[in-house]
């Protein structure tokens, strides 16, 4: 479904991104480790067209690499690292700005056991909690039922309890839904709920391609990403 | 003498608001340095005098001039402003005011234009010992209508929300699959258009010449200050509010008027920088 071929970045000129070519199938989750700065980012916005790219991406075999981004993120949802939610619109507008109908983004925040509560959907999104704006942000990112979501770390500087209600919203996003997941996040402990397959990048070069499961050997994450003291916080 | 010095703040603050909320759009929400903005000004008084010679009736002239603002302005932002940062958008906006300054000049000859009142608003209307021009009242009406429009356009609809969430963060609304270059054109342009329309209303008010936006401008920006930056609602009460000040101040303080707006802003600048209602957004990446 997204195949991605010959894949390099750079930012002002530096490369970030080093011949990187995957596919990834409907329904995949698909977990993105890397180390900091090891480019899980900026795979993530080159897909997205958001920094300078070339080589070959396609989505149900349509190219859409070099498409402006406000077309890609319409099939490809994303949820940044900073979660960028909107102050200055309400709960239910952070949702509609995505393309929902009120209909639609009710619907979606009573899927959220933190967002649940309709007296919440009116006032501005800044006073939410960690854990209720990244609900947010990722349900903001299905409004529009994409092909493909891209997480980007949802879970980094969440408080355990949040942690457990992102997992469980993202699980049920699944239920019933093709939608593929390409899944970026340092520690691999949690994906490994929900992600079946892994792609390692490191130094902007994509290391491994292959089952999470094989992650869980310490020495063996360790040598992809470069480490000398194994771990599976990455 | 006071309900007189209140009636002619509020004539005069209502004025003010239509060109303010044009840069509280500009400059308040999409954060750009707009320094044409009393170029568009200048422009739509312009466009009255030379459409009301020409026996256009006055709604078509309004709507005409804020095409012919928005289209030049639209045009200006998608080929040269956007992207560009504070200084650049400073220095080209200057250069754009200077261009449309010079045309003007050139082509209605570098002298003030007498701006005539349509037939059907000429007179007086009175309010007990009060008397207020037809057109006065005409140009409140008409500038009330906008204020309100735009007031509700922005806080409670689709293409507001689109508009505060693209002025807020630009990339991330792109990611969403919002059109945000054409989105930020257009709202760059309505901003152009209402400074133009105030323009328009102003024009049998004012003596047109083709220097007559330098002080709207200034008070423009003071307006979007005091208001709030980013806040349509802080601009309309900071419009109201610093008219009715410079109005008395001009009554009963004389000498004292011509630094009152100026008194506000450092006041506001150093006690409440982020004015009546809104965020201080200068310091914020624009996304």
């Amino acid at each position: 479904m997204l195949d991605v071929e010959g894949l390099e970045a750079s930012y002002h000129a530096r490369p970030v991104l080093r011949e990187i070519s995957f596919t990834v199938s409907a329904g995949e989750c698909v977990a993105v480790v890397g180390t900091n700065g090891a480019g899980k980012s900026s795979l993530f916005r080159a897909l997205l067209n958001l920094v300078d790219m070339d080589g070959a991406i396609s989505l149900h075999g349509t190219p859409i690499a070099g498409q402006p981004t406000y077309r890609i993120g319409r099939q490809i949802g994303y949820v940044p690292q900073e979660r960028e939610i909107f102050s200055t619109l309400s709960v239910e507008e952070n949702i509609r700005i995505a393309g929902a109908t009120s209909a639609r983004a009710r619907e979606l925040l009573s899927k959220s056991s933190v967002l649940g509560d309709p007296k919440i959907w009116g006032r501005s999104a800044s006073a939410l909690s960690g854990g209720q704006q990244q609900a947010l942000a990722i349900l903001r990112s299905v409004a529009r039922q994409p092909d493909v979501l891209l997480l980007d770390e949802p879970l980094e500087g969440l408080a355990p309890i949040a942690v457990d209600e992102v997992i469980e919203l993202i699980a049920g996003l699944r239920v019933d839904s093709t939608m593929a997941i390409l899944w970026a996040e340092h520690s691999i402990e949690r994906l490994s709920e929900l992600c079946e397959r892994s792609l390692v990048i490191q130094g902007g070069e994509l290391k491994y391609d292959g089952e999470l499961n094989q992650l869980q050997n310490k020495e063996r994450l360790g040598q992809l990403l470069g480490l000398e003291t194994t771990g599976t916080t990455a | 003498m006071i309900i007189d010095v209140a009636i002619r703040g509020l004539l005069s603050g209502v004025s003010l608001a239509t060109v303010a909320l044009g840069l509280s759009l500009i400059f308040g929400m999409m954060r750009t340095i707009n320094f044409a903005h009393g170029a568009f000004f200048m422009l739509g008084a312009f466009f009255y005098v030379e459409l009301t010679n020409r026996g256009v009736a006055a709604p078509l002239v309004i709507l005409g001039s804020a095409l012919a603002a928005g289209v030049i302005a639209g045009i200006a932002y998608r080929l040269v402003l956007k992207g560009m940062g504070f200084l650049e958008q400073a220095l080209l906006t200057i250069g754009l005011s200077a261009m449309l300054t010079e045309a003007v000049r050139n082509v209605w000859d570098n002298k003030p234009q007498p701006a005539r009142v349509p037939d059907y608003l000429k007179g007086v209307v009175t309010f007990g010992d009060n008397v207020v021009s037809k057109y006065s009242l005409f140009a409140v009406g008409i500038g009330l209508t906008i204020t309100i429009a735009l007031w509700v356009a922005i806080d409670h609809t689709s293409l507001g929300m689109q508009i505060r969430a693209a002025t807020e963060n630009g990339i991330t609304t792109r990611t969403l699959g919002v059109n945000t270059d054409r989105l930020l054109t257009f709202t760059y342009a309505i901003g152009a258009a209402l400074a133009a329309v105030g323009g328009v209303l102003q024009a049998p008010l004012v003596q047109v010449d083709a220097d007559m936006g330098s002080t709207i401008l200034i008070t423009s920006f003071i307006v979007v200050i005091v208001g709030g930056m980013g806040s349509i609602l802080g601009a309309i009460i900071a419009s109201l509010g610093l008219a009715q000040l410079n109005g008395f101040m001009a009554a009963y303080a004389p000498s004292y008027s011509a630094y009152s707006l100026y008194v506000v802003l450092i006041g506001f600048l150093l006690l409440r920088p982020g004015g009546l209602i809104g965020k201080w957004y200068l310091g914020e990446e624009d996304g």
